[in-house]
């Protein structure tokens, strides 16, 4: 069997053999929601660091009696899963003041308090700045501190090496991977990408990396599965974790061919290195790698990434994803509208409801965006 | 040769059939059970009325909410570049079209050939839509048709929110409670849905030579705030604003049919230097130039 | 950009025969101009005492009841002194306001003529990191929602009607769009610099990058605190010294750190007036100067440090002193008592008619309550410590940032000191994170067997509640409840 079958089947549930095979052997399980909570120092802390999701979700019913219809269906549907004993299986959750509505999944969590062990919240400044990177700093070793209460062990300089050598190894695995989608013929489509994404941020790293060595290995091989796409499409955004919308976005012949989204290149943009204090180190490498909206001082940083990045992998027009309500794409995707218009690169804004039909609409506005790029080519 | 447009949307399903190059005839029907069927059943009135058979068809192109369930058809094309081909084919000097149907509602910019340059759409919201104009319209307690008439004969607009439909409702009922002319409050409803449409508007850069079409394009009233709201007055078009998505399906039947004789051609003559192939026999819509600029 | 250059001559253009309602269009500065104007007036009127009192009282029929084409210009205004139902004492008070108010705006008038340079500061931005320069406008342009009613509710909708037409999603707070909106129609002068801030919230920060965006202006960005423990308001303070560091490069001036020390001895003094006040609102019956303390709430963001303002806080606090001395005049007009988050600026006089049609008197609120810990004079250091401190507990941002605990351990601390009949929620739309909040805020009530009630409004932004429909929800809330009938 493919490992691309195999992945696809760990992306599309909350929970896999893996994490239960985890559990036998003792590791504790640590839902972590953003790509700003750093695994290597869960990992160090002797847990699974497992990225938090919507996958398997039902609907909102139990996360509305949270939330309002002004917040964002990932926090509404996580919040349901939660509620639902979906993550049960987790001694703790790191979670991360990401956004508004993620701030208050925090409080909301603490609210309802499901079984799902302690909750943390890493407070990460919203700039890149000698003082923030101090502040992010101390917020690690608070995370450190607590992690040793919870789960009893102590986050050695040696451990952390340790595991950042290891997360730095599913880094450069992944950018490999990534970087055969370079070819006109990209061997892992923009869904394949992403279910790899999933699967590999809800297991062991130890495993993550032998599952993409073999993912390496079969596209190596010289495999094709969209052949030659008649579009190359860049996507980015933030949450995005619905294999179906990828999907949709890859019908009438496109393929994605790279990303700056969380699950995607903000996991595995720049490693953490072995060089001088490890938490320095990893505090300098979370805040340096390509940030997300959310960080105030870095909007031509993360322009430059998207027009570079388009050049390199040859793509011929960029979507612009967004989830409804999120105030921060919002701005963030009227800024990069422009300055892709500027480059002379198409862009289509979507916005979206995680899991959220309207499939007609979206088909709808991205085939017209691709006659539209076809026309100019 | 006969090329075929089939457009399915939320509320109607339309057929239009292009023979040398001209409307050879049309059909417009409320959709039935399924796409495929209301589909099916446009296109059969439509060939009645030009005494053609299914056979007589060169080319069929579906568009619409309903496209990807018409299995008889040779190709589909997004509702966005049809409504685009189609209005500008019906009059060449249209560059951006307004297009309001049931449930949505596009701002199409097009480049000189006919085709789509940019495009704004609705999100979910329906503020902007044929739909609220039906919703409201039956608060009011008067029929879709008499709407537009009697925003006509209002003295003014009362204020109506262009938020969101339901906001609208609301606003509706209050100026009906406090016993208000139905004119000016028809007057209010339809310049609420024509600066919700004005705004969508304003996500594109507009081209000189607007029109406008779709269901709501009958709406007289709708027409005249729209105009007041963009400042400009529409361009008109020779035939009727609701097979305009129908028409530029039709259009690109034929425009795909040409391209792949083209390429057939161009086989041909690379292995074969004494081409057999009638290049002349390429029929001309009017207006169209066939995505040449 | 609506339409490409030159399209407009193109088409004929209908004229507007008729009394349609059209969007708004404003001259530029039409907003900022007509409220110079009408604090200069407020500054002349409002110091007439008796005379000035009886006068708004006569003009009340004219202006209490509803927003009409013949009263759209002066209404808010209006309402900003008390709709009529201010006392002389009041009136004398909110004068100051008045003075403050011209002298903030007029600013920003001679930056727009060349005289100075302007900086924008993000709205949870202490005024002082520009106000300490000698010849520097400070300008707040969140401030303009508080203002833009100046020319009738309508100013608000032109603003967020021009950020729509310009493409930007209407799922950011209409506060924030609303000084978008200024700033596309041109009622607010361009920066030279701007501080922009990260928190509390994703719309204003969402905000201050467009705003950067939009303008071009050299930026420096302010990483508020998330919590108000010592460490963190610490590193919230050095962020505002860099702050003043970055303007003094960028603008090629010095800071005026006696200025500052002078401001903050006055913003120190002006809060305990303030504190006292909201305490004096707390007695049965209250002071009531709930709409006192959010006016003042008002001044103070971009008035921060000028004495008119500690000359007004000390005006309120002689009407609460005298109002609890003689608490029969209070108590005919009490019935119930009521904590209210966020009230409805497309409403300003929400206050007041709940006070004259059900006699339900407004405690606490959200914005106005005015608790603030005391500044340390010591040092500078220890003086911007203060201010940071000041603005993470002035209303709005103490709820907003931070965990839920901030707007729960208010809530409750309100509730245990204020003696509430009910609790009314106005669910300002864009709020992302207070709307996270329903069921958390819904449980505190309930645990104190409060009547809750949760608007389905925006505080700018009446196309989606207007005064009407507040109106209508709030008399069906205090039927059901018993509190009218």
């Amino acid at each position: 069997m493919s490992v691309f079958s195999e992945l696809r089947r760990l992306a599309e549930a909350p929970h896999n053999d893996y994490l239960a095979a985890a559990a036998r052997a003792g590791r504790p399980v640590v839902g972590a929601f953003c790509t700003y909570v750093p695994e290597e120092l869960v990992h160090a802390a002797g847990a699974v660091p497992y990225r938090m999701r919507a996958v398997g979700s039902s609907g909102t019913a139990l996360g509305d009696t949270y939330f309002s219809s002004a917040n964002c269906s990932f926090v509404r549907r996580v919040m349901d899963q939660g509620l639902r004993g979906a993550f049960d299986f987790l001694a703790g959750i790191v979670f991360m003041n990401g956004c508004d509505h993620n701030r208050r999944l925090f409080d909301n969590w603490r609210h309802a308090n499901p079984a799902t062990g302690f909750s943390h919240m890493l407070f990460v400044p919203h700039a890149g700045s000698p003082a923030c990177l101090a502040q992010y700093r101390l917020e690690l070793d608070k995370l450190a501190r607590v992690l040793r209460e919870r789960l009893g062990v102590e986050v050695t300089d040696d451990r952390l090496r340790a595991s950042i050598a290891l997360y730095d190894r599913r880094r450069r695995l992944l950018r490999e991977l990534a970087g055969l989608r370079r070819a006109p013929e990209p061997p892992v489509t923009g869904t394949e990408f992403l279910a790899l994404m999933l699967a590999v941020t809800a297991v062991p790293p130890e495993d993550a990396v032998e599952l993409i060595e073999r993912a390496l290995e079969e596209a190596r091989a010289g495999r094709a599965p969209a052949g030659t796409p008649k579009l190359r499409i860049f996507v980015t955004g933030s949450c995005l974790e619905e294999l179906s919308h990828l999907e949709l976005v890859e019908s009438h012949g496109a393929v994605v061919v790279a990303d700056a989204v969380c699950l995607g290149a903000r996991t595995f943009d720049r490693d953490v290195g072995d060089a001088g204090d490890p938490m320095d180190a990893l505090a300098r490498r979370y805040l340096a790698r390509v940030s997300c909206p959310r960080m105030m001082d870095d909007v031509k940083g993360r322009m430059a990434y998207t027009i570079d990045a388009v050049r390199a992998y040859a793509a011929d027009a960029v979507i612009l994803e967004k989830l409804e309500f999120c105030s921060m794409m919002s701005g963030e995707n009227y800024i990069a509208g422009h300055e892709l218009a500027k480059a002379g690169i198409p862009s289509l804004a979507l916005t979206r409801e995680l899991y959220g039909g309207e499939v007609g609409q979206l088909k709808t506005r991205i085939q017209a965006f691709y006659e539209k790029v076809g026309n100019r080519s | 040769m006969i090329y075929a447009g089939v457009d399915v949307g939320s509320l109607t399903a339309k057929a239009v059939l292009l023979r040398d190059g001209r409307v050879a005839a049309w059909h417009v029907e409320p959709v039935s059970a399924t796409p495929g069927e209301s589909a099916r059943r446009v296109l059969e009135a439509a060939l009645e009325k030009a005494q053609a058979r299914r056979d007589d068809l060169t080319r069929v192109c579906a568009t619409g909410y309903g496209r990807h369930e018409m299995t008889f058809a040779d190709l589909e094309r997004s509702e966005i570049s049809c409504h685009g081909l189609g209005t500008f084919t019906s009059n060449p000097v249209v560059r951006s079209v307004i297009d309001i149907g049931g449930q949505d509602c596009k701002v199409v910019v097009l480049d000189d050939a006919g085709l789509v340059d940019d495009f704004a759409m609705n999100d979910k919201c329906a503020a902007g839509t044929g739909r609220t104009l039906e919703l409201l319209a039956r608060t009011l307690g008067v029929s879709l048709g008499e709407l537009g008439p009697r925003a006509l004969r209002a003295r003014r607009a009362l204020p109506v929110s262009n938020k969101c439909s339901i906001f609208m409702e609301l606003d509706v009922m209050q100026w009906m409670h406090q016993g208000r002319r139905a004119e000016d409050i028809a007057r209010g409803i339809t310049a609420s849905v024509a600066r919700r449409v004005a705004a969508l508007a304003g996500k594109v850069t507009l081209r000189p030579g607007v029109c406008i079409s779709g269901g709501v394009s009958k709406n007289a009233a709708v027409v005249r705030e729209l105009e007041l709201a963009l400042g400009v007055r529409f361009v008109p078009l020779a035939h009727d604003p609701q097979i305009m998505g129908a028409l530029g399906a039709a259009c690109f039947a034929r425009l795909e049919h040409e391209r792949a004789r083209e390429h057939d051609r161009r086989v041909l003559r690379a292995s074969d230097p004494v081409s057999s192939v009638d290049a002349a026999a390429t029929p001309d819509c009017a207006g169209c130039t066939g995505g040449a600029p | 950009m609506l339409v490409q250059d030159g399209f407009r001559q193109i088409g004929d253009v209908p004229a507007s025969d008729d009394g349609l309602r059209e969007p708004m269009e404003l001259k530029p500065f039409e907003i900022i101009e007509n409220v110079v104007a009408g604090a200069k007036l407020g500054t002349k009127v409002l110091d007439k005492g008796p005379a000035a009192w009886a006068l708004l009282r006569a003009v009340q029929p004219l202006l209490f009841h509803r927003e009409h084409r013949l009263n759209r210009a002066a209404r808010f205004g209006y309402q900003k002194v008390g709709s009529g139902r201010w006392t002389p004492g009041e009136l004398a008070a909110y004068r100051q306001d008045c003075i403050a108010t011209v002298s903030f705006f007029q600013r920003v008038l001679d930056a727009r003529d060349g005289r100075e340079p302007l900086v924008w500061l993000g709205w949870p931005v202490p005024v002082e990191v520009a106000s300490g320069f000698d010849d520097v406008a400070p300008f707040v342009p969140e401030a303009f929602m508080a203002i833009a009613n100046m020319v009738g509710t309508d100013g608000h909708v032109a603003c967020l009607e021009a950020v729509e037409r310009e493409g930007i999603a209407d799922d950011i707070c209409a506060m924030d769009r609303v000084s978008l909106g200024a700033y596309l129609l041109k009622q607010i002068p361009e920066p030279a610099a701007i501080i922009s801030v990260a928190h509390p919230c994703d719309a204003g920060r969402t905000a201050s990058q467009l705003m950067e965006y939009l303008t071009g202006a050299p930026a420096y960005t302010i990483n508020t605190a998330y919590t108000k423990e010592d460490d963190d308001v610490m590193a919230y303070s050095k962020n505002l010294f860099e702050a003043i560091a970055f303007l003094e490069d960028t603008l090629h001036r010095k800071y005026n750190w006696d200025k500052f020390r002078r401001g903050v001895r006055v913003l120190d003094e002006q809060n305990r007036y303030l504190d006292e006040i909201t305490i004096m609102n707390q007695a049965v019956p209250s002071a009531g100067l709930a709409f006192n303390l959010q006016t003042a709430w008002g001044s103070k963001i971009t008035g921060s440090g000028n004495p008119a303002l500690l000359e007004s806080a000390r005006l309120t606090h002689k009407v609460g002193r005298f109002r609890l001395r003689h608490p029969g005049i209070r108590r005919r007009v009490e019935k119930f008592r009521i904590i209210v988050a966020d009230m409805p600026i497309v409403f300003s006089e929400m206050y007041m008619w709940i006070e004259r049609t059900f006699g339900g008197v407004v405690v606490g609120d959200y914005i106005g309550d005015a608790i603030f810990p005391p500044i340390d004079m010591s040092s500078l250091e220890t003086m911007m410590m203060g201010v940071a401190r000041d603005r993470l507990y002035m209303g709005m941002i103490k709820q907003a940032h931070g965990a839920a605990r901030e707007t729960v351990d208010d809530l409750e601390r309100q509730i245990a000191h204020f003696s509430p009949d009910c609790v009314i929620q106005n669910g300002h739309q864009g709020c992302k994170h207070n709307r996270a909040l329903g069921r958390i805020v819904r449980d505190v009530c309930r645990r104190h067997d409060l009547p809750l009630l949760v608007m389905e409004a925006d505080i700018f932004d009446k196309r989606v509640m207007s005064e009407t429909d507040v109106k209508r929800e709030l008399t069906a809330f205090f039927r059901e409840q018993g509190f009218a009938s």
